[in-house]
C-alpha cells in the first residue's frame, strides 16, 4: 500500500467538495418541493406533499407529449446513427473521414442554431406548399432525428471498429447471409454501445429547450418549454414538485443503466 | 491502406476477407442516414444561411432580393457587438473555472477504482444527463436573495443585504460551470486514464515530488485532452440557452438570447438569422481550431 501524500488528501476533499456541489441543485429543488406554502421557500417550513397534488393535466399532458417526440425522435436516431455507423465501419466506402463529420455535424451546431434553422426551413415550406411542419409535433420530431443521431453514431462506430474481424468472417465462411450475420453476430456485440447512445441522445432531446422552443408556435406543449415559462413566470411549488418528479425519473433510468453507462465511459483496467 | 484512404482507422482485417455482399449492404445502409441528413439537415441549414441574405420588410416577412445589408447592419451594431464581446468573456471565464474544477475530479477518477469515485462517477454520469431547465431551477433556489446561501451567509452575520447572484454574470457562470464539468471529466477521463501509471511509478522511485510528477508528466501528456474539452466548453458556453435565460435575469445578457428575441419576439427573421450565422461561425471555429491544435500536440508528443 502506497503512502497517502498531501496531494492525494487534497485532492480527496476536492472531489467531495465537487461532488456537492454537482447535487446541490438537485437536492435544493427536491427539498424545495415539500411544504404547504404555495410559493417557495427555502428550507420549507413544514412537510407537506400538497405540491404534488397541484400537478394538473397540464404538466402530465407536457410531459407525455414530450416522451413521445423524444421516443420517436430517438428511434429515429438508433436506426440512422446505427446505419452510419455500420455502414462506415464495414462498408469500405471511400471519403468515409468526410461522412464521419457528416454524421457529427447536428452536435458541433449549437441547438438553439439547429432550432432557428428548422424554424426557417419549415417557414420556406409553408410559404411554398403550404404544409406546416410547426402545426403538430411532426417538425420537432424531424429536428430531433437530426440532433440524435450523431450521440447513438459516436457511440456505436468505436465499438464496431474495435471487434475483432474473426467473428464475422467465421459466419460468412459458415455461410450466413450478410443480414443475419449482422443480426446474429455484429448486433449483439454492439447492443451496449446502441444502449447507451440512445439513453444519452433521448436525454439530450427530451431536454433541449433551446432547440424545442422555435418549434412548438402553434400550441404543441413539450415540457422543457412549460417550465421554462412557469419559472419565468412564477417559481412556485409546483413547478418544484414537477421538476423533482422528471428528475427521479431520469435519474432512476440511469441508475437502472448504470453499468451500461460505465462500461462505455470507463475501460476495464 | 484503408487508413490512409478514408482517415479513420478501420482495422485492416476486413478489407481483403470481409465479404463483398456485406459490405454492399452496409453501403446501402449508409446511404440512408447520408440522405435523410442532406435532404433534412442540409436543407434545413441552407434555408437558414438563406434567410440571412435577404432583408426584412416587415415583421416575420421577407424581400425576395439576395444582399449583405443584414450582416453590414449587424457588424455595425455596436450593441450586438457589446453582448457578443460579453458572451465571450463570460465563456472564457467558464472555461477556465471549468477545467480548473473539472481536471482533478478526472484524475481522481482515472486513478482510483474505490468507493468514493464510483459514487462520483455515478453523480456525474447523472447529473450530465440532468435536464439544465431542471438543474436551473435549483440554482435559483440557492441563488436567490432568499435562497440558501444569501441566508446561510446573512444568519452568520457575513454579510448585511443579500448578495445578488440572479440577474447577474454571476449566476450565469455558476450555472454553466455546474453544467459543463460533467462534460470536461468526461472528456479528460479517457486520456488520463491511458497514461501509463508506470511512468509515474518510476519518476516517483527516482525521488521526484507529486507535484513535479504532475507539471513534467502529467500535463503534458494529458495536453490534447484539455485542448478539446476547453473548445468543447467554449463552444457550448457561446451557445448556451437555457442556463442564461432563467439565471441571468430576463434581459438580453448573452447572445444566444439575442437571438431569441429577434426570431421570436421581435419577429425579425433576418438580423436572427445573421446573429446565428455568426454564432455558428464562431462555434465551429472553436470547436475545429481546438481540434486541430490537440492533434498537432499529439503528434509532437508521439514524434519526441
Amino acid at each position: 500500500m502506497r503512502r497517502q501524500s498531501g496531494f492525494d488528501r487534497v485532492i480527496m476533499v476536492w472531489v467531495a467538495f465537487i461532488t456537492i456541489f454537482l447535487v446541490s441543485p438537485l437536492v435544493v429543488a427536491m427539498i424545495s418541493s415539500l411544504g404547504s406554502s404555495t410559493l417557495a421557500t427555502f428550507p420549507p417550513d413544514d412537510f407537506d406533499l400538497a405540491a404534488y397534488r397541484t400537478i394538473d393535466r397540464r404538466w402530465t399532458e407536457s410531459i407525455l407529449t414530450s416522451l413521445l417526440v423524444s421516443g420517436i425522435a430517438t428511434s429515429g436516431g438508433i436506426f440512422l446513427g446505427t446505419l452510419a455507423a455500420v455502414g462506415i465501419a464495414r462498408g469500405a466506402v471511400r471519403g468515409s473521414g468526410a461522412l464521419d463529420v457528416m454524421m457529427r455535424s447536428p452536435v458541433q451546431v449549437p441547438a438553439l442554431v439547429i432550432g432557428v434553422a428548422f424554424l426557417l426551413f419549415y417557414t420556406v415550406i409553408r410559404r411554398s406548399t403550404g404544409f406546416d411542419a410547426n402545426a403538430s409535433i411532426f417538425g420537432l420530431v424531424l429536428a430531433n432525428i437530426c440532433y440524435t443521431i450523431p450521440f447513438v453514431f459516436s457511440v456505436t462506430l468505436p465499438r464496431l471498429l474495435a471487434i475483432e474481424p474473426e467473428f464475422e468472417e467465421a459466419a460468412y465462411g459458415l455461410g450466413a447471409q450478410p443480414i443475419a450475420t449482422f443480426l446474429q453476430v455484429t448486433l449483439p456485440m454492439i447492443r451496449p454501445a446502441i444502449v447507451v447512445g440512445g439513453f444519452i441522445a433521448f436525454f439530450m432531446s427530451f431536454d433541449n429547450l433551446p432547440l424545442s422552443i422555435f418549434l412548438v408556435a402553434s400550441g404543441v406543449k413539450i415540457f422543457p418549454v412549460e417550465l421554462f415559462a412557469g419559472i419565468q413566470f412564477e417559481v412556485t411549488r409546483t413547478v418544484y414538485a414537477v421538476a423533482t418528479v422528471v428528475a427521479l425519473g431520469s435519474a432512476s433510468l440511469i441508475l437502472l443503466f448504470y453499468r451500461h453507462f460505465r462500461s462505455v465511459v470507463v475501460r476495464n483496467g | 491502406m484503408a487508413a490512409t484512404d478514408t482517415g479513420l482507422d478501420i482495422p485492416k482485417g476486413f478489407e481483403p476477407t470481409a465479404d463483398v455482399v456485406g459490405r454492399r449492404y452496409a453501403r446501402i445502409g449508409l446511404a440512408v442516414p447520408c440522405a435523410f441528413l442532406i435532404l433534412v439537415f442540409g436543407a434545413a441549414l441552407v434555408s437558414f444561411l438563406g434567410t440571412s441574405f435577404l432583408n426584412q420588410v416587415a415583421p416575420g416577412l421577407l424581400e425576395g432580393t439576395l444582399s449583405l445589408d443584414s450582416y453590414a447592419k449587424a457588424v455595425a451594431d455596436t450593441y450586438y457587438l457589446e453582448i457578443l464581446s460579453r458572451t465571450t468573456g463570460m465563456s472564457l471565464t467558464v472555461v477556465v473555472l471549468t477545467l480548473s474544477v473539472g481536471y482533478p475530479l478526472a484524475y481522481y477518477l482515472a486513478r482510483k477504482r474505490s468507493g468514493w469515485a464510483l459514487v462520483c462517477l455515478g453523480v456525474i454520469l447523472a447529473s450530465s444527463t440532468m435536464s439544465l431547465v431542471i438543474r436551473a431551477l435549483g440554482w435559483i433556489g440557492i441563488l436567490a436573495s432568499d435562497g440558501v446561501v444569501n441566508s446561510t451567509l446573512m444568519s452568520l452575520g457575513l454579510i448585511e443585504s443579500p448578495f445578488r447572484f440572479l440577474g447577474t454574470m454571476a449566476g450565469v457562470i455558476i450555472g454553466l460551470v455546474h453544467g459543463f464539468i460533467p462534460i470536461i471529466v468526461l472528456t479528460l477521463l479517457p486520456i488520463l486514464q491511458d497514461i501509463d501509471r508506470s511512468l509515474e511509478e518510476a519518476a516517483e522511485g527516482l525521488g521526484a515530488s507529486r507535484t513535479s510528477i504532475f507539471t513534467s508528466i502529467i500535463l503534458p501528456l494529458s495536453l490534447p485532452g484539455i485542448i478539446s474539452g476547453c473548445s468543447l466548453v467554449f463552444a457550448m458556453s457561446m451557445g448556451a440557452f437555457t442556463t442564461p435565460a432563467l439565471l441571468g435575469g430576463g434581459r438580453s445578457v448573452v447572445f444566444s438570447e439575442l437571438i431569441y428575441e429577434k426570431l421570436l419576439i421581435t419577429l425579425d427573421y433576418s438580423m436572427g438569422s445573421v446573429l446565428a450565422v455568426m454564432l455558428l461561425a464562431i462555434v465551429v471555429a472553436a470547436l475545429w481550431s481546438g481540434a486541430a491544435l490537440a492533434g498537432r500536440v499529439r503528434a509532437r508528443a508521439i514524434s519526441t
